[in-house]
């Protein structure tokens, strides 16, 4: 069955052009040295409850050694209470549709994944998901 | 995506970076959080999404819950070179944040049949880029399609386990 397809960029920079734009041995060792160079910023001051700071400080050093590159971070933002109520909705809707057991894993309902996009872009797309919802690092 | 800098380039530093690459444009980067983070050099809002940041200080000023997606297994050295490459490459081109994919992505989950995002690169939007390089480092088969994955739905791949809360901040 045909389908239609709304991306204006079909193809222009595919997987297999990434491999070909791959940097040369020079190039990555040359990023390497610039990200292991990167300051130890530490820790500076927050908004957030002294509580709060000084646990996830004390669970911060015992994670940070257990930690793989490639392993993801899922940030779901804290609305404040006199937040507009359509933020609300995108929040408890992408909390609701989101995958958080195993078997949400293995199926996602196509339903709520129309509702979420429609809620999420009817009040202001993606620059709301940082602050609002739920995004991915 | 935690990037953890490899034994051999630290030598010198008493503790190893641990790094987030994060694909957001700067300022929705520095609005979720109520500080500047540290990012790899120059002016960040020089960046179009992609950004190299310190990853304590963005988790710990992050205005909300964090959660921890772990690998079920840990990447392989050939698999993780593969991934540095990808993304030492994709930081330089510096891509925009990718809007189109990420509402085709939500979209397509009711009308799968009709309506779908084609794979393609010239932007990310944040899942889209994960999986894209896990895609480069053959963690991820080939025929997998970057795009249709949102953040609340990386579980889906397996390749992860599900959420494990790291940081709640109030």
């Amino acid at each position: 069955m045909a389908y239609y397809d709304h991306n204006r960029r079909r193809g222009l920079y595919t997987a297999a052009r990434a491999w070909v734009n791959f940097p040369d041995d020079d190039e990555v060792k040359d990023f390497m040295r610039r990200v292991a160079n990167i300051e130890d910023q530490g820790f500076v001051k927050t908004t957030a409850t002294e509580q709060c700071v000084r646990s996830f400080r004390l669970s911060w050093k015992e994670q940070k050694k257990s930690l793989k590159t490639g392993d993801v971070v899922l940030f779901s933002a804290k609305l404040k209470r006199d937040e507009p109520i359509q933020y609300k909705a995108l929040q408890a809707a992408q909390e609701e549709f989101s995958v958080q057991s195993k078997a949400d894993s293995e199926l996602i309902n196509p339903c709520k994944m129309t509702a979420l996009t429609l809620i999420f872009f009817s009040i202001g797309g993606y620059r709301n998901s940082q602050c609002h919802g739920i995004s991915c690092s | 995506m935690v990037l953890v800098v490899p034994e051999k380039w630290r030598a010198h530093r008493k503790l190893p970076p641990v790094l987030l690459i994060d694909n957001t444009t700067p300022d929705c980067l520095y609005g979720a959080t109520d500080r500047l983070v540290a990012q790899v050099d120059g002016d960040p809002f020089s960046r179009n999404a992609l950004n190299i940041v310190d990853m304590a200080p963005r988790l710990e000023s992050y205005i909300g819950n964090t959660f921890l997606l772990r690998l079920r297994k840990p990447l392989t050295e050939i698999e993780e070179e593969r991934l540095w490459r990808f993304i030492c490459s994709e930081y330089a081109r510096n891509p925009g944040f990718d809007i189109w994919h990420l509402a085709g992505a939500g979209i397509r989950g009711a009308c799968g049949s009709w309506f779908q995002n084609t794979e393609d690169w010239s932007a990310f939007f944040c899942s889209e880029f994960i999986v894209a390089a896990l895609k480069v480092a053959r963690r991820v088969p080939p025929e997998v399609n970057s795009t249709l994955y949102q953040p609340g739905s990386i579980e889906v791949l397996q390749t992860h386990s599900i959420r494990d809360r790291v940081n709640r901040l109030g």
